[in-house]
């Protein structure tokens, strides 16, 4: 039976998280349910579990679970062995499970691992994590010893796939979220963040998330203002800053020497007036060497507009940034597309690399066969001809040889063309017919010849009459 | 002998300004490339064939017009001269486009959804190229109205003395920088202005920062004026021991003081006055079009002893 290859999981899109969470696998148990499972299967696994997804990756040669939508139980029984034991050493029941799991074969699990490695079937179009995961799993599965030669081809092929979608297209080249979008500005304008300081303005639940993705940045230095000292201490407090980022808590009294020395302002506290504008930063700075970047998240606006107006200052509010995502997303959907067909061209060039695979053990009977005859056919002319010095024999050898080689040579390399195009595996069952034919007719006429030897001595002629009968119904 | 030499002679006499055009339309196509690469990054590799194609007709043009003379030799003659000024701005182009690339690399945001290091091409040929492409098809075309007999031939000798390669090479890669810093200036209002719309596009992806830009731009009118003057100094002390006082009044000469001045007026409104490159784009632009009516206008067509044709 030919080994196929199947997943079986449950996604963001298919199970709540509160689903997910059961059959996450974390690193500490990976090892044992890859082997776990590879028991089951009988074959290889690797398993692929994020947060948002857990998935298992198998190739078996038992008979394969229905990969209808939706899927029956072995599919979901898979899934649920990820999930170890309970408290009472026993696995989730699968049927639980059964109307979030999803399950593909063939081709269209190929197809499947290829757009979640190139970020197409992510919770964030595109986002770049999934392909870094895709890999680490990867490896875990090869160090366990569950992968093999077919998951080995399929997680290449899908590790390439992904490296393409992200280098030839656009898909993950645009930032996606508000803060992304606000750090991609900066990167735009300051080439190398570290040696740059931020002021932040506004020390509340917002101002919070801005300071932490302003750490994230790797900035040089970061002042967390706020119009209470206390208030922007207890903000730093709850973060755990690393000792690169020099952070530091001071109240707004201090904004237009704080303004001097910044060259990111990131405006994010409650005032219902503007608290920033031409006047203060003129009395900061009236000649600055460098550019400052203002980021205003505020409603209202806390940093006045007729700022943006200056040559040495790029301004920009929520409105912008928000609008800025949207376009993001807009390109990151157009670039998909492009993706799509490069997951089609993957796959179909991983399916006929798979059903080149296996024509193999057909040609090779098929040249098995062609050397048994050769060899009877050999041993039968050398015995009509009698005593034969062992060069002749040499001669005869090689040239049958030669002989049976380019009758075949043209035969295997069509064979395993055609075998590669899309439909190509109906040529298999063609040529296993044949092949299975001739043979029927050779063990028939063996058989018959054998009956005819024990009746009467054979006549001289009767092997040549044979062979011929055999070879014209086999190729037929 | 003597008879084999001179059809080697003839025989790159007719190559140069094949190889120069050849160079000069893989160039164009090259920028094309880079313009293509904005949406569909496969052109970019295109783009780096066809530059590099370009570059190496370019250095076998230069190094034919080198060794065997005519109108293409690079200190003698003014096709001669754009064709280094425009080699230089080439070979810079190799230079810069791997320092850019490096920072892109090593600068590229990362995070979840953010960019991922992919931002390998940098633009910088969509720009430069266009100006090498009409530089070459210049010179080309110089050459041929040379051939021609349109403009009649100066006193060669004074072009025969050993100091006239150093000033010319000097001259022209001063020159070949200035064009590259314009080139920067370029990029950089393009960045500024894409930054202040909230374009955020492919082709605001595919150049460096602000940061960088006007950083390179910098250095390279600094570099620029240090080879420029170098130059000119043995130039001034000749010119002033065989035409005196007189030296001063020539088109050419003029046009490359007045670039001289736009670009050393470009460092001190940036490093005294404090001006942002924003506001000093505009200097740089005085200084492009200077430089481009000195090589294109003045040597050519006006100049009364730098006439190399």
């Amino acid at each position: 039976m030919t080994a196929r290859l199947l997943v079986a999981g449950l996604n963001h899109r298919t199970a709540p998280v509160e689903v997910r969470e059961k059959v996450a696998v974390p690193g500490w148990r990976l090892k044992a349910t890859l082997r776990d499972l590879q028991e089951a299967c009988g074959g290889e696994v690797v398993i692929l579990s994020t947060c948002n997804r857990a998935e298992v990756y198998a190739v078996t040669d038992q008979s394969l679970p229905d990969c209808s939508c939706p899927p029956r139980g072995e599919p979901a029984a898979l899934v649920a062995r990820l999930a170890g034991t309970d408290d009472s050493g026993a696995p989730p029941a699968a049927e639980a499970l059964l109307q979030h799991v999803y399950a593909y074969c063939d081709a269209e699990a190929v197809s499947h691992l290829y757009r979640v490695a190139s970020g197409l079937d992510s919770m964030v179009l595109g986002e770049t994590e999934i392909l870094g995961q895709v890999k680490d799993l990867y490896e875990a599965a090869c160090a366990a010893g569950t992968a093999g030669p077919t998951l080995h081809a399929l997680f290449q092929g899908a590790l390439r796939v992904g490296a393409r979608a992200r280098t030839e297209t656009n898909i993950s080249a645009n930032a996606v979220s508000v803060p992304y979008v606000a750090l991609g500005l900066a990167r735009k304008v300051f080439a190398d963040l570290s040696g740059r300081n931020a002021l932040l303005i506004g020390t509340g639940d917002i101002g919070r998330v801005a300071l932490r993705h302003l750490v994230e940045a790797g900035l040089g230095g970061i002042v967390a203002a706020n119009r209470t000292l206390e208030r922007a201490e207890e903000a730093l407090s709850s973060l755990d800053v690393g000792t690169s980022v020099r952070c530091r808590a001071a109240d707004l009294t201090a904004l237009p020497q704080l303004l001097a020395s910044s060259d990111i302002v990131v405006a994010c506290s409650e005032a219902p007036h503007y608290i920033l504008g031409p006047a203060d930063l003129k009395a900061a700075a009236p000649r600055r060497r460098h550019p400052l970047l203002l980021i205003d998240l505020g409603v209202p606006r806390q940093i006045d507009p007729a700022l943006g107006a200056r040559e040495d200052v790029y301004l920009f509010n929520l409105d912008d940034l928000e609008g800025a995502v949207q376009a993001n997303i807009e390109e990151r959907r157009r670039e998909a597309v492009k993706v799509e067909r490069m997951v089609a061209e993957e796959v179909e060039r991983f399916e006929a690399a798979r059903r080149r695979k296996m024509a193999a053990p057909v040609i090779r009977h098929f040249r098995a066969r062609a050397e048994t005859i050769r060899t009877e056919e050999v041993e039968r002319a050398l015995g009509d001809l009698g005593p034969v010095s062992p060069r002749d024999r040499e001669l005869l050898e090689a040239f049958s040889r030669r002989l049976t080689n380019r009758i075949l040579d043209l035969p295997t390399v069509t064979l395993r063309e055609l075998v590669a195009q899309r439909d190509g595996t109906a040529v298999l069952d063609v040529v296993g017919r044949v092949l299975h034919g001739e043979l029927a007719v050779r063990r028939e006429t063996r058989e018959r010849r054998e009956e005819a030897d024990l009746s009467r001595d054979p006549p001289a002629g009767l092997h040549g009459t044979t062979k011929a009968n055999g070879e014209v119904k086999g190729n037929g | 002998m003597g008879d084999a030499l001179a059809g080697k002679v003839g025989l790159i006499g007719l190559a140069v300004p094949v190889l120069v055009g050849a160079s000069a339309v893989l160039y164009a196509l090259s920028a094309l490339g880079a313009y293509l690469s904005v949406r569909e990054r496969r052109w970019n590799r295109y783009s780096a064939w066809a530059a590099q194609g370009a570059w190496v007709a370019h250095t076998v043009a230069l190094l034919g017009g080198a060794l065997f003379g005519g109108r293409w030799t690079v200190w003698s003659a003014a096709p001669g001269a754009m064709l280094l000024v425009t080699w230089l701005a080439a070979s810079s182009y190799q230079v810069s486009d791997a320092l850019l690339r490096e920072a892109g690399k090593r600068l590229g945001p990362r995070g979840q959804d953010g960019p991922g290091p992919q931002m390998a091409p940098t633009g910088l040929g969509l720009f430069l190229f266009p100006a090498i492409a009409v530089g070459l098809v210049l010179a080309d075309v110089v050459a041929g109205w040379a051939s021609g007999g349109l403009i009649a031939g100066p006193d060669r000798s004074v072009l025969e003395e050993s100091w006239v390669p150093v000033h010319a090479i000097l001259a022209a890669t001063g020159w070949g920088l200035f064009t590259l810093a314009w080139v920067a200036n370029l990029m950089y209002t393009t960045q500024d202005r894409s930054l202040r719309k909230l374009r955020l596009g492919p082709l605001s992806r595919l150049l460096p920062s602000l940061e960088v830009l006007d950083r390179v731009g910098l250095r390279l009118v600094v570099a620029g004026l240090l080879f420029l003057v170098a130059g000119l100094i043995p130039g001034i002390a000749r010119a002033v021991s065989l035409w005196g006082a007189t030296w001063f009044a020539d088109p050419k000469v003029i046009s490359t003081f007045l670039a001289v001045l736009a670009y050393a007026f470009h460092l001190v409104a940036r490093v005294r006055l404090g001006w942002t490159a924003r506001r000093a784009s505009w200097v740089l632009n005085v200084g492009f079009i200077l430089t481009a009516v000195n090589l294109l206008v003045a040597t050519p067509l006006l100049s009364r002893f730098h006439q190399w044709l």
